[in-house]
């Protein structure tokens, strides 16, 4: 449907909510050895701290980023596959933004969709 | 006895329905899919608690312990409802 | 009224609302979707949330011979049936499903 590599449909169903989630993970992903205070992040991305700061707990909930010092974070995905996968995210990012950015804003129809084909007992072709 | 065929059915019904969302979890990893399916897994589980109440300990009544199962699932259900579909 | 029949009508109380909202979000979902599917598991959750109501109205009396049972049975038959009709013709199959997010094609 959106043509998106699988890993990456996968990966923004999984752990991605909001395309500022996506932006804060990214960032902290360009530059891995630093520690971003919510304030720093949210100047960059021109959003709100607390905003931010809830950004952060859900990516660091799902093993994506670690608390370097209190209110503080940084890039650390719990295992290399899961690092790949974020590679591949920020590719197809660059190279297709429209279709990152639609698939998450559809994420929750497109749940609903899920659901109710996870009831075909015969595969359908998954790529979709 | 109906009304144990009956539990039987429910039961498996349930159970189809848990198997069917968790192997759509395991393809596609949708949350909402194995909050679905932990869900029905509580409602499988409800369903076999009154079998084994009805054959087989007949004498002992399980009403509220029979519940619980079915008030997880649905605890889980509705979890998964409220947070992954908006 | 003992402990016993206290906490069981408590969580009676629980199971009926459980089984109400799942129902509303599913009618919710055949709004969105129009998919048959979530009609019928709507009306089967609003079934089983009566049925529970009915069930502790009746109490003390056992499910089994209250012939409370057939309400469960109809149910449960509704979402057997909605999973057949999910997956009756797979060619074109019940009601709009899988994706169609509108991601413009490369």
């Amino acid at each position: 449907m959106t043509g998106l590599p699988d890993d990456v449909h996968r990966f923004l169903y999984q752990y991605i909510d909001s395309v500022e989630q996506l932006e804060v993970l990214l960032l902290t992903r360009r530059s891995p050895g630093r520690s971003w205070s919510a304030g720093d992040m949210a100047r960059e991305l021109y959003s709100h701290p607390t905003a931010i700061v809830q950004r952060f707990e859900s990516l660091l909930g799902r093993g994506l980023l670690r608390e370097s010092a209190p209110g503080c974070f940084q890039y650390a995905p719990r295992s290399a596959e899961l690092d790949r996968a974020v590679g591949r995210v920020a590719e197809m990012y660059r190279e297709r933004r429209v279709a990152v950015i639609s698939l998450i804003a559809s994420k929750p129809i497109e749940n609903v969709r899920a659901f109710s084909d996870a009831f075909r007992i015969r595969k359908k072709r998954e790529g979709e | 006895m109906i009304a144990a065929a009956v539990y039987v059915l429910c039961a498996l019904t349930s159970l189809a329905c848990a198997v069917l969302l968790l192997r759509a979890y395991a393809r596609r990893g949708v949350r909402l899919l194995l909050w679905s399916g932990l869900g029905f897994v509580g409602l499988a589980l409800g369903n076999a608690v009154l079998v084994v109440d009805l054959l087989i300990l007949p004498a002992r009544d399980l009403s509220l312990f029979r519940s619980l199962p079915v008030l997880a699932g649905l605890a889980v259900l509705v979890y998964g409802l409220v947070w992954d579909t908006r | 009224m003992n402990r016993a029949d206290l906490l069981l009508g408590l969580v009676s109380g629980a199971i009926l609302m459980g089984y109400g909202v799942c129902a509303l979000f599913f009618l919710r979902f055949w709004r969105q979707t129009h998919d048959r599917l979530f009609l019928v598991f709507a009306l089967a959750f609003g079934l089983l949330g009566l049925q529970r109501l009915a069930l502790v109205l009746t109490e003390p009396v056992e499910e089994s011979r209250t012939g409370l049972y057939v309400v469960r049975l109809v149910a449960f038959l509704l979402i057997l049936g909605a999973i057949v009709d999910k997956n009756r013709g797979d060619h074109g199959g019940s009601g709009p499903t899988s994706t169609a997010a509108s991601a413009p094609a490369p």
